[in-house]
């Protein structure tokens, strides 16, 4: 199962996300990036993400992506 | 169609469209500041539906579309909607996805009456790609307030509106009351316009242009080498051009741009 950090790496090899805190402040992710991890999470964790929580302050950094995935129902540590 | 008046809502309601099946497909893709400017000045729309909702902007004389479906039906079945939702005008749309995806929400909306128009692919360019030449910038100014009917101008003239989504006079107010925009005068015209923005670590080139009677003159080079400048702390500067403008694509890979695979299908439906 690919890690959250390797499926930010493959949408956007430019960046290190290990030093940022925000993706979303820091330019990282745009909303079309965010549409594409949204897909890559639901196929490689087998998750259905809630279209309500697909905002901003759930994709700031791992933490919050790893916390949406518990909710939605990923049972293995991503 | 109803007149949207709260950003968050509307984005409250497309995020609401998606039923966690495998066919959503969205082409709502503007910030929510963006959003919010747009709601602020009355100018997008939208018709609601449980599994589609279709968004309308208003843009001179005609209407940009957007989307968010939570399957092809759905969108099928709204997009029959769109001549009597327009209400005459014209429509375009711009279908934003990897190269090689594009195509099967394309031709839905080609099977709904709209015509391919014009195709755009970014580029980006990384920080630490090297500079070819060493021009100076010598002669660049920001543009003040009382340039931007001149660079309006500028752009109508020189621009696609229906693919490139050229900016009013208040968003042209608005990006030069930011800093957002450097010109070159020659011979007291506009010579040369470059409008971008820093969002972040991430930097956009929007419009980089060139008026025909000043060309090999440099001030190109002076253009984008200031706007490289002034966005040292940006790791990645994207913008779009349309695919088939091979001298665009050449001169922006002389800087260091290369195409990153996101491609943009302008999809155009004229009144029956």
């Amino acid at each position: 199962m690919k890690s959250i950090e390797a499926i930010l790496a493959e949408i956007r090899p430019e960046f290190d996300f290990a030093t940022s805190q925000d993706f979303i402040e820091d330019g990282m992710l745009d909303s079309f990036d965010m549409v594409t991890l949204v897909s890559e999470l639901e196929q490689a964790y087998a998750v259905s993400i809630d279209g309500v929580d697909i905002v901003p302050e759930n994709f700031r950094n791992v933490a919050t992506i790893r916390k949406l995935l518990k909710k939605s129902g990923g049972g293995a540590r991503p | 169609m109803i007149r949207a008046d709260d950003a968050a809502g509307l984005l409250e309601r497309l995020r609401g469209v998606r039923s966690g099946g495998s066919g959503f497909t969205t082409s709502f893709f503007a910030s929510r500041g963006q959003a919010e400017a747009w709601v602020r000045r009355g100018v997008l729309f939208f018709h609601p539906g449980a599994e589609c909702v279709l968004v309308f902007r208003c843009d001179r004389d005609f209407l940009h579309l957007y989307h968010a479906a939570a399957n092809a039906s759905a969108l099928r079945a709204a997009l029959g909607a769109v001549d009597a939702l327009a209400g005459g005008s014209r429509v375009t749309a711009d279908l934003v996805d990897r190269e090689g995806a594009v195509g099967a929400l394309a031709d839905l909306y080609a099977e709904c009456g709209f015509a391919r128009y014009a195709v755009l692919v970014r580029m980006t360019r990384l920080a630490g790609s090297a500079l070819p030449d060493a021009a100076e910038a010598a002669g660049v100014e920001w543009a003040e307030a009382a340039d931007a009917p001149a660079v309006l101008s500028f752009l109508e003239r020189l621009l696609d509106r229906y693919a490139e989504q050229i900016p009013d006079l208040v968003e042209i107010a608005a990006a030069i009351a930011h800093r957002n925009v450097l010109l070159v005068r020659y011979g007291g015209e506009l010579g040369g316009v470059l409008h971008f923005e820093l969002q972040g670590k991430t930097a956009i080139l929007r419009y980089w242009w060139l008026d025909d009677r000043f060309r090999a003159q440099g001030i190109g080079a002076r253009l984008i080498r200031r706007m490289f400048t002034l966005c040292a702390s940006a790791r990645r500067i994207v913008l779009w051009v349309f695919a088939g403008n091979e001298n665009a694509i050449v001169r922006y890979e002389h800087y260091g741009f290369r195409r990153d695979g996101l491609v943009d299908q302008v999809m155009m439906r004229t009144a029956p």
